[in-house]
């Protein structure tokens, strides 16, 4: 058994490889008491996890893998160190998803929740979310829809913004197509082999 | 609760940006939705990203869509895969699923 060390602040985590019994130990605070979303990629094939005990679940339950992120929703927690244990995995293809962000300048088309449209540049992207600056600020906690203008067609996401300061603001995808985020992978020059 | 007196949003990602347009909710699944339209839609809307939003108890809730027509699809309907069907299954969509399958 391998213990990944990670911070977790709304902020993604790097799992470059795991193995059956892995441990990812790290530090969270929720962003939302209820709406709190931590973004771990991982490789293709593992698709479960188990949170660790001293974590409190709320309303909602979403550990699990889900198009190679993990998300944790709704976490009733406070600033602490946690765990999350990755019990199985169930294939070993030879595919590793790149977590870390990297320096791209997409044109970005925000859907308020009212229907206000507003316009941003992402500065950093990854597979799992981005860091932007928008023209406005954007609703913290409340997932919202968003448009990245990247070749010919739009990559088009739910994403729910984890950190905002100024009008910088920092966001995971909750909900993108599969073939979306592969041409997103391919956009951003990183390797998406399989999966 | 008919599903057609659910106040319902659809968005289009065009290149420019999002279009919003009020929609019919009229079926809904596990897996996905229909909704009826009232503007002609673009050829080139098939198997694109479609933006779902309902309103129930005052909440918006959204779901990432990809329009799948079938073979025979009736006018002025989309036909609304979930992206992320898991997604879907708390706050409004959840509900709303629970309340037309009984």
């Amino acid at each position: 058994m391998t213990t990944q060390a990670a911070t977790w602040t709304g902020i993604q985590i790097s799992i470059a490889s795991v193995r059956s019994g892995d441990e990812v130990l790290g530090t969270g605070r929720s962003v939302e008491p209820t709406a709190l979303v931590i973004a771990a990629e991982a490789p293709a094939g593992v698709d479960s996890f188990r949170i660790g005990d001293n974590l409190r679940v709320g309303w909602a339950d979403h550990s699990r893998w889900q198009h190679g992120v993990a998300m944790l929703i709704g976490l009733d927690l406070v600033a602490g160190n946690y765990t999350m244990s990755i019990p199985s995995v169930t294939a070993a293809p030879e595919v590793r998803r790149e977590a870390s962000r990297i320096e791209a300048f997409f044109a970005i088309r925000a859907l308020s929740p009212d229907g206000t449209v507003v316009n941003g540049r992402s500065f950093e992207v990854s597979i799992g979310g981005f860091s932007a600056r928008f023209s406005e600020r954007l609703p913290e906690g409340t997932p919202f829809a968003v448009s990245l203008e990247i070749g010919d067609a739009p990559v088009a996401a739910v994403v729910s913004i984890i950190r905002q300061s100024d009008r910088y603001a920092h966001a995971t995808f909750l909900q993108i197509r599969d073939d979306d985020r592969e041409r997103l992978a391919l956009a951003l020059g990183l390797r998406a082999i399989g999966g | 609760m008919e599903l057609e007196q659910i106040p319902t949003r659809i968005a289009l990602a065009q290149p420019s940006g999002w279009e919003m347009h009020d929609a019919k909710l009229t079926g809904l699944d596990d897996q996905g939705a229909t909704a009826e339209v009232h503007f002609d839609l673009p050829g080139q809307c098939a198997d694109r990203a479609v933006l779902l939003q309902v309103e129930l108890h005052g909440e918006s809730t959204l779901a990432l869509c990809e329009h799948r027509p079938p073979e025979r699809s009736e006018p002025g309907l989309l036909y609304l895969q979930f992206v992320s069907p898991d997604a879907v299954h708390t706050g409004s969509f959840g509900e709303l699923i629970d309340v037309h399958r009984a």
